[in-house]
């Protein structure tokens, strides 16, 4: 369809004045763009995450059911001597004190470091 | 005035803001918004005529837009793909609200010829034809408000209207020539 040069619609519709944009539309707009970037960055990391989690209960499943019934690796396993217990109990309560005291220790050397 | 804004959005091309937007950049989003704002405010506007509706419906395409840009992938033009979305998005929400159009008789149509036509923008002053023309333009359905547009005040081709609204080029020419005829009626009409 070819425009004729002297179609008067067409020089009717040259003189409409365009409607004005509201003055403040970029300005909102782009807060709407920066907060929806926001969320989808957000729901990709989400996704990202549950995939890495999938990812890793598979693989792990596999590996509890290989190591079960496909005896992969081959590995004996021996349990330890039921009166050895209140030994370990001590050495694991140990463990745990020490690395409590560790941490509560790190935490007051950094907030010392901060002020 | 400060043309540095103007300067700068036209010193790179859509492709190239795109492909900064897709990367992360979002502020480059801004760069689009200036280029095409006006443009999209004042089609959807052209369609649903009310200013409020026309400026909730333009975020709306611009979000649309930003959330589906990983999709464009530069079959089209930016622009058109955008008027795409433009034109979708405001002939869906005028649907919505179901408003009931003026009914031309094809008969009242087909009783205007060519000549007549030439006749009326030859008597008729030019600030009254503009009138005429806006009042006429209420009376179409939205759809058509908004073909008509986008080939006179956006110049767009055929092809290029194919592309934004999917219908077929013999469709487009066949409601092209229709609402024609359907303004000069209306005017006619108003005139008399």
């Amino acid at each position: 369809m070819k425009r004729k040069e002297q179609d008067p619609l067409e020089r009717l519709f040259k003189q409409i004045p365009a409607a004005p944009l509201p003055p403040d539309f970029r300005e909102v707009m782009m807060e709407k763009i920066r907060r929806e970037a926001l969320r989808m960055q957000k729901r990709k990391e989400r996704w990202g995450l549950i995939a890495v989690i999938l990812a890793s209960v598979f693989m792990l499943t596999l590996a509890t059911l290989g190591f079960i019934y496909l005896k992969i690796p081959r590995v004996e396993i021996s349990l330890p001597r039921p009166d050895l217990l209140p030994f370990y109990i001590y050495i694991g309560g140990l463990t745990l004190v020490l690395l409590g005291m560790d941490y509560l220790l790190r935490r007051h050397y950094q907030r010392k470091q901060q002020k | 005035m400060d043309l540095r804004p103007y300067i700068a959005m036209n010193l790179y091309t859509d492709s190239y803001y795109i492909q900064r937007i897709q990367a992360g950049e979002t502020d480059c989003f801004a760069c689009l918004l200036d280029k095409y704002s006006r443009q999209v405010y004042s089609l959807v506007y052209r369609i649903v005529e009310n200013r409020e509706d026309a400026e909730e419906l333009s975020q709306d395409v611009f979000m649309k837009a930003f959330r589906s840009l990983s999709s464009f992938k530069g079959e089209s033009s930016f622009s058109t793909w955008l008027y795409k979305i433009t034109y979708n998005t405001a002939v869906s929400a005028t649907r919505k609200k179901k408003t009931e159009w003026l009914a031309i008789d094809d008969s009242a149509m087909e009783n205007v010829p060519e000549e007549s036509t030439d006749s009326f923008f030859g008597q008729v002053d030019e600030k009254e034809q503009l009138d005429y023309l806006n009042k006429a333009l209420e009376q179409l359905p939205p759809d058509e408000r908004g073909l008509i547009t986008l080939f006179y005040m956006k110049e767009k081709s055929v092809e290029e209207i194919v592309s934004i609204t999917g219908l077929s080029a013999s469709n487009v020419k066949t409601k092209m020539y229709r609402i024609r005829k359907k303004l000069y009626a209306l005017m006619k009409a108003m005139e008399e």
